[in-house]
């Protein structure tokens, strides 16, 4: 999305005002805030920067990363889903279940949680875009509910696939390809796909147009609800597709699978630039956002930090990246609004009759 | 204009809406002919904006009758009147801030390859030829539309709804809140318009500007329309007086 770059006039040339321009937009400022931490972990523990530690820091990133590309698409709709921990959490554990108490071949069962994933995501997007129950409210109750579920089905117990199952399954969701593991496999592939869909298909630009002003796309003759509805599905499907590739992964689930992980998620989209009000949102910046939030779990641990400084330090940073948001946009609109007052301090103000005087209240 | 009198691009006579107790149409007729601006001008409170809602399908009258090109018809929404050319700009812009001019200007009927790309480069391309047809400066048609003056932003929101096949356009004061130089911009594109043909209400307080713009003034009072004079027929004061007093010169 050009939009997330162009905080300033990106259209005046001039290469210092462009380059200024660059450093001071979204993406970019966090691609400066990723390699720096990139390069403070590599100095401060150095066992950061074996293969290992990296492609852990990938591993932790990408299932938050797929569920974030999947998010980016909602946010610039201009809804919100608290659930997702939850969806995921319920996913994994119906996946080990169908395969372990119900014995069902396992892709048999990854059609039955991607179907969950739609129904989920019908149901999130029927209750807030067509009911208009506002989507804090319909998720926040699902994150309760759906955790709930999880806990009933599992009888708040992992559940361990039995070792004699054998699929291409298990290939899919947990094998590698050229050394690289499938999780990784199946992040860059969702995030390649999101950006494409984002910024180039028609989709992309209804959905953006959606969030930015839903009466002005609506008149327009874009269905808006129906944009809104799709982007709930989509990240529901994001989060059962990762509750399959991680029960592929571990063969195993645990009710608890993805607490937190909604935070994450919304941390990783905040981080990347995407508005909170919608209408602009970028994978690039979430794929980053993510990549930033795992770096933080992986290299904080390998300094020696105790694991509780990871959700400190997520936290903290979630909250800065907001905030930083939100002083900037205050500013481009200010200068918007200077920019204003000075065009109309320069000439005359428009004559008025002094027909304009209410006679009458307005009643049209 | 017309030695040869063509039906009106757009005719209602004797337009009554109320709501409640309130008469808020009282009998109103208007004519907008293709290649004229139309001012329609009246206090606040004077059925203006019901007028032009009942005119772009927004609002039902209650009675009344409207034609578009010499053919009664009676809109069942707004999408109805917006098929057959009528398109309103409202004060409120109805642009996507966040997303740039072309897309803006293209908003839900993009130009794509393949049914489901965004042909970009198509349509920057005919957004540039668009506001340069049309006059229209914009630094860059991929520039946010948050960062222009409000002049550029309603000339952008009148250029769409010319693209969009608007024959017939309503505009709602868009010189409002603007200073004299930015409400220029979009005067002369309203010429422009006028110059291609289509049929322009204006509605509007600002008699001043207004009157040498309006090839028609239509004055309303209290739900009526007082008069209806062509702008050089008629002086300043004479609009003013009407406004005032009510009383037709016609």
């Amino acid at each position: 999305m050009s939009g997330v770059q162009a905080t300033g006039g990106s259209n005046d040339g001039g290469l210092p005002r462009r380059a200024m321009a660059w450093v001071a937009g979204r993406q970019s400022a966090m691609a400066v805030v990723a390699i720096a931490l990139f390069t403070f972990f590599s100095l401060a523990a150095p066992a950061f920067l074996n293969t290992q530690s990296l492609v852990l820091v990938v591993q932790q990133t990408a299932f938050v990363g797929m569920v974030a590309v999947a998010f980016t698409f909602l946010m610039t709709a201009g809804e919100l889903d608290l659930s997702m921990g939850s969806a995921y959490g319920l996913a994994s554990i119906l996946t080990a279940w169908l395969i372990t108490n119900a014995g069902l071949d396992p892709w048999v069962a990854a059609a039955a949680v991607i179907g969950y994933g739609v129904a989920l995501g019908l149901f999130n997007g029927f209750v807030s875009v067509v009911i208009g129950v506002p989507s804090f409210i319909v998720t926040l109750g699902m994150l309760s509910f759906l955790r709930g579920m999880a806990l009933l089905v599992s009888n708040s117990y992992p559940i361990q696939l039995p070792s004699d199952v054998q699929s291409s399954f298990f290939t899919v969701t947990g094998g590698e390809l050229f050394g690289i593991s499938a999780q990784v496999i199946w992040f860059v592939a969702v995030a390649v796909i999101g950006f494409v869909v984002l910024k180039y298909l028609t989709y992309g630009y209804h959905v953006s147009a959606t969030g930015g002003n839903p009466v002005a796309a609506q008149e327009m003759g874009i269905n808006t609800r129906l944009m809104k509805v799709s982007t709930f599905v989509l990240v529901s499907v994001m989060c059962a597709l990762v509750g399959l590739i991680q029960v592929g992964w571990l063969r195993n689930a645990a009710p608890t699978t993805g607490s937190g992980f909604e935070l994450q998620v919304i941390g990783a989209v905040l981080i990347g630039g995407t508005a909170m009000s919608g209408g602009e949102g970028g994978v690039v910046g979430s794929v980053i956002g993510a990549l930033i939030l795992g770096m933080i779990n992986v290299g904080l641990v390998l300094m020696g930090m105790p694991p509780e400084s990871t959700a400190i330090a997520s936290g903290a940073i979630i909250v800065a990246a907001g905030t930083t948001d939100v002083l900037i946009r205050r500013r481009s609109r200010s200068r918007a609004t200077k920019r204003e007052l000075d065009v109309l301090a320069e000439e005359p103000t428009s004559p008025s009759d002094g027909v304009e005087a209410a006679e009458t209240p307005d009643i049209n | 204009m017309g030695q040869v009198q063509a039906a009106p691009a757009l005719e209602a006579h004797g337009i009554v809406k109320t709501f409640g107790p309130v008469m808020a149409v009282d009998g109103a007729s208007i004519e907008l002919r293709s290649g004229q601006i139309t001012a329609l001008v009246g206090n606040n409170g004077a059925g203006k904006s019901t007028l032009a809602k009942i005119l772009c399908g927004a609002t039902e009258p209650d009675e009344g009758t409207i034609a578009v090109g010499g053919q009664q018809v009676k809109f069942r929404d707004p999408g109805h009147a917006r098929q057959l050319g009528i398109r309103t700009v409202f004060q409120d812009l109805a642009l996507v801030e966040q997303r740039d001019v072309a897309h803006n200007l293209f908003l839900g009927a993009e130009p794509t390859r393949f049914r489901f790309i965004v042909d970009r480069k198509l349509m920057d391309r005919e957004a540039t030829a668009a506001l340069d047809g049309l006059g229209v400066d914009v630094p860059s048609v991929n520039a946010q539309v948050r960062n222009l003056s409000g002049g550029q932003r309603q000339s952008i929101a009148v250029a769409r709804v010319s693209r969009a096949g608007g024959q017939i356009i309503i505009l709602d004061e868009p010189t409002a809140a603007l200073g004299v130089r930015e409400a220029a911009r979009v005067i002369d594109l309203m010429v422009r318009l006028r110059a291609q043909g289509l049929a322009l209400l204006l509605i509007s307080h600002n008699i001043e500007r207004d009157f040498d713009l309006a090839d028609q003034i239509v004055v309303m009072r209290r739900g009526r329309t007082v008069a209806t004079t062509r702008a050089g027929d008629t002086t300043k004061q004479e609009v003013v007086g009407m406004l005032m007093s009510g009383g037709s010169v016609r």
